[in-house]
């Protein structure tokens, strides 16, 4: 590629300044949260769908790379340029365009960062339940590109339920509108959802539309605290088995609590390796109801202490210690790898004991917590990014604990997707056939195959 | 010395998880990655590796940050970010000259008799060319700066030729040590007597140390670290020798540098010094805070009718008690007649960053207009803070944008509603 006339040739379809050339520069777009690095060739910050149409049929023609790039919050790679190319910069599509009360829907830029979104909702009395940790920065074409979950994916499911519709910029520089306003839909085709967890592979993402819920009214929050994660991890199925769904079911092991008491703490017990944190919402009815069967269920199972908050700021306390893992280990460990390996509800305590083992067998430092009402786990490794040959461990503990989680019906992914960290494992969960489809879907929307390629299904990703 | 090899670890320590953005005011601007602090860390581990050279890009992006420690707030892994660009800037100094006329002030900084002097040339120019405004001035012809550009109007006497080296008061329950600063030394000389009227009229006998100087942070933001580290280990020196009960300043970028940068920058000074730093540290509060959370104050308060709203420093986090977020809005609660409306964001930077907005004035008005937005909305009169960067910077957008609102020192309002309690006792402290 002639960097420097494809920079010309950019700068006359957006402006110099918006093209950043300098390695200075390129720098800061060579990673997301994944610590993949690869400098891409340009960067072009793009603010507009008329923009984005210039560049991506500027990029086709001279078959260039694009990898589109918001807030970068991703945990596998999926914005690392690792094909060079131009990283294409949204993160200034930031307008909401609509919040329609009456239909309960919402037509957003991509660019907007959820948190912001959700500002806006919370005054009208509306609630947009997904809520990845990166909720504050990270934005909803990110949330939808990668069909970002959070806590309250047990009872609320993750982005993928709440879109309707994507506006989005595919192969030949076209627009694609897809889907709209209707909360039903059996038109052709589902390609409003092709688009969640594409992670850049099928075109550029610039509007959303998705469906809202009215703000739930109350809720109740629990700790309930076992010696073993075992009676934690069977707890959490009897709940679900019980029919009772409730908004939060999120576990931590012995290893968290630790970190957490090591760094500030909250009272954690640092000998108990299974703390569950229950959270019901709904109607005052509803959550009465919920929160007393929950604590039957809890009580039945002898746990060693269950504590149920009486106000706000008891519950904000029950979760101050899960709130804080996340820094707790960040401040005592250089590099924490977040995985987010997904199995069936009643597998969580197999799935727990195969990380675990993989830690054991690699000696990698391997800390469970996640989001066990949903199978969501994340098996959290501790290292340093600059220790290679503890890296090379890391790599095979990854696909130890890959392997396990599809050996007992799991995904690769709950919420995070695939993008370089994973795609090594792609074929294990896929096969050749789920793959040829995959790559014969991009094909159709992706000709010449310049969106975030190599992401999804080429093999690579190791850290060492 | 300290250098940003040191910050090795801390720079790796960095997880790129991008949480900073929600608190980066240069980023919620300009929405690119280069200026976030995830961005610099990339940065200046790549100047570390050896992976960058020292380059004029490099400066350029270094010098965006503001050293507003906001994303330090927000950081899962405590990155502080400012020390990180404190000292990345000072590793680029070593390859690329700092400019002339930078270099100029901070030799005058350094030295109290030039500063002195400097100030009092600087002073005559102004009422030369400038026209006064309140306590600020603007150009009477418009070359540099435009004529609806306010800028902080120097006062021909520093502080220190207005008062005594101590402030004695009869009975005193106990004695502080006042830091000025340079801004209230030598520009808004108010805030000074505002400071020793209130204390004083609380049975505060105050200590007026002639010979301290800059606290060092506008030249150790500017690639001056052994510079900067002079003056800073100069003013521990003579802040620990005090036999005082307290230290007080009424800036809290002031504080911050003294209370939080000693055991960063200092570390290899030796034992004694860190204890040293460590004295003054335990000792240091802002004055608000200082009436409010520590010493007490009298309430014997006159009415205002003033409706009041806060504008929180970025560098609030040294306080040992949380004082700079509850100080003055207790004094505001304790005044009668006095309403606090809280705008929506008072923890959000307004721009100013120290002498940020001089080298970087465009950008820093941007940030400043949504400030203004948030400031309008409150139906305020006064906008108080207690950082004379923010006051300046701040009156100079309300100026701009016609708006009635002025701005203050939250200890100036304490002074008022003493002076409407009852009749001034001290005219001036001398």
């Amino acid at each position: 590629m002639d960097k420097q006339a494809v920079r010309k040739d950019l700068e006359g379809i957006l402006s110099p300044k918006r093209v950043l050339t300098a390695p200075e520069e390129l720098i800061s777009y060579q990673n997301d949260a994944f610590p993949y690095r690869v400098a891409p060739d340009l960067v072009a910050i793009v603010e507009n769908v008329d923009e984005i149409v210039k560049v991506v049929k500027y990029a086709e023609k001279n078959e260039i790379p694009i990898i589109p790039r918001a807030a970068a919050t991703g945990l596998s790679g999926g914005t690392c340029p690792q094909k060079g190319g131009i990283v294409m910069d949204v993160m200034r599509l930031d307008k909401i365009i609509e919040i329609d009360q009456r239909n309960l829907t919402a037509t957003v830029e991509c660019g907007v960062i959820n948190k912001d979104f959700q500002d806006e909702l919370a005054k009208m009395g509306l609630f947009y339940p997904p809520d990845p940790s990166s909720w504050t920065v990270s934005t909803i074409g990110g949330n939808v590109a990668t069909r970002a979950g959070g806590p309250k994916g047990v009872k609320y499911g993750t982005t993928e339920d709440y879109v309707l519709g994507v506006e989005a910029v595919i192969g030949g520089g076209e627009i694609l509108k897809a889907g709209g306003k209707t909360v039903k839909f059996s038109s052709g085709y589902d390609l409003p959802h092709l688009f969640a967890g594409s992670e850049g592979t099928l075109g550029i993402m610039t509007k959303v539309t998705v469906r809202l819920i009215p703000l739930p009214e109350t809720k109740k929050t629990m700790m309930v605290i076992f010696d073993t994660l075992d009676e934690a991890a069977q707890t959490v199925s009897e709940i679900i088995g019980r029919g009772i769904i409730p908004v939060c079911l999120e576990l931590m092991d012995k290893i968290s609590a630790q970190c957490v008491e090591s760094w500030k703490p909250v009272g954690l017990p640092t000998d108990a390796d299974g703390i569950l944190l229950i959270e019901v919402d709904g109607d005052e009815y509803e959550v009465e109801k919920n929160a007393k069967a929950i604590e039957e269920v809890c009580r039945s199972m002898k746990p060693r202490e269950f504590k149920l908050a009486r106000s706000a700021e008891e519950a904000e306390q029950l979760w101050l210690g899960r709130r804080s893992v996340f820094s707790a280990m960040a401040q005592q460990y250089t590099t924490v790898l977040v995985e987010d390996i997904t199995v069936p509800r009643t597998k969580i305590p197999d799935i727990i004991r195969a990380c675990r083992e993989a830690g054991r067998k690699h000696d990698v430092i391997v800390s469970v917590l996640g989001h066990a009402g949903d199978g969501n786990i994340h098996p959290q490794v501790l290292t340093d990014i600059r220790d290679k040959e503890e890296l090379a461990r890391v790599d095979a503990a990854l696909a130890d604990i890959a392997k396990a989680g599809l050996e007992l019906g799991g995904t690769l992914s709950g919420e995070h997707g695939i993008g370089v960290a994973k795609s090594r494992f792609f074929v294990w969960e896929h096969g050749e056939v789920g793959k040829k489809v995959m790559m014969g879907i991009k094909a159709a929307l992706d000709p010449k195959n310049i969106f975030n390629p190599g992401k999804l299904f080429e093999e690579g990703g190791q850290l060492a | 010395m300290v250098e940003l090899r040191d910050f090795y670890d801390e720079i790796y320590n960095c997880l790129q998880c991008g949480f900073c953005l929600a608190k980066c005011p240069v980023h919620r601007e300009e929405r690119v990655e280069p200026v976030l602090a995830r961005g610099q860390m990339n940065l200046a581990r790549a100047l570390l590796d050896g992976e960058l050279k020292p380059s004029r890009k490099m400066e350029e992006l270094f010098y965006m940050c503001q050293l507003c420690t906001q994303c330090t707030e927000g950081c899962p892994s405590n990155v502080h970010t400012a020390n990180v660009m404190i000292a990345a800037r000072a590793e680029l100094a070593k390859h690329r000259p700092i400019p002339f006329v930078k270099k100029l002030i901070f030799n005058a900084m350094k030295n109290p008799g030039k500063m002195s002097t400097l100030v009092k040339l600087g002073a005559l120019g102004q009422s030369l060319f400038f026209k006064k405004k309140e306590n600020m001035c603007h150009e009477r012809i418009p070359v540099l700066f435009g004529s609806d550009r306010l800028l902080p109007r120097l006062s021909g006497r520093s502080l220190f030729d207005q008062l005594p080296e101590v402030v004695k008061v009869r009975d005193a329950r106990m004695r502080v040590a006042y830091f000025t600063g340079c801004f209230t030394t030598y520009v808004d000389n108010e805030v000074g007597h505002a400071v020793l009227r209130t204390l004083t009229r609380n049975g505060i006998e105050v200590v007026v140390p002639k010979k301290q100087q800059c606290c060092g942070i506008p030249i150790l933001a500017h690639g001056d670290l052994q510079g900067g580290l002079s003056l800073l280990r100069r003013n521990i020196e003579l802040l620990a020798g005090l036999d005082v009960d307290y230290i007080v300043v009424d800036c809290t970028s002031c504080g911050s540098t003294l209370t939080e940068l000693p055991e960063v920058f200092l570390k290899d000074a030796g034992e004694e010094f860190a204890a040293k730093a460590e004295k003054v540290k335990g000792k240091l509060y802002e004055v608000t805070e200082f009436l409010a959370e520590v010493a007490g104050f009298d309430k014997e308060l006159g009415e205002l009718g003033l409706k009041v709203t806060y504008h929180v420093p970025c560098h609030r986090n040294w306080s040992q008690v949380d004082g700079i977020r509850s100080g003055p809005r207790k004094l505001m609660e304790a005044i009668p007649g006095v309403t606090l409306v809280e705008m929506k964001e008072p923890e959000w930077c307004c721009g100013a960053a120290g002498s940020h907005m001089l080298t970087h004035y465009e950008l820093a008005s941007r940030i400043r207009d949504r400030k203004l937005v948030d400031i309008a909305s409150t139906g305020a009169d006064l906008v108080m803070s207690p950082c004379p960067g923010c006051r300046m910077h701040i009156k100079d957008g309300l100026n701009q944008k016609k708006m009635h609102q002025d701005t203050i020192h939250p200890i100036q309002i304490l002074d008022k509603a003493y002076e409407a309690a009852a009749p001034r006792e001290m005219k001036k402290a001398n």
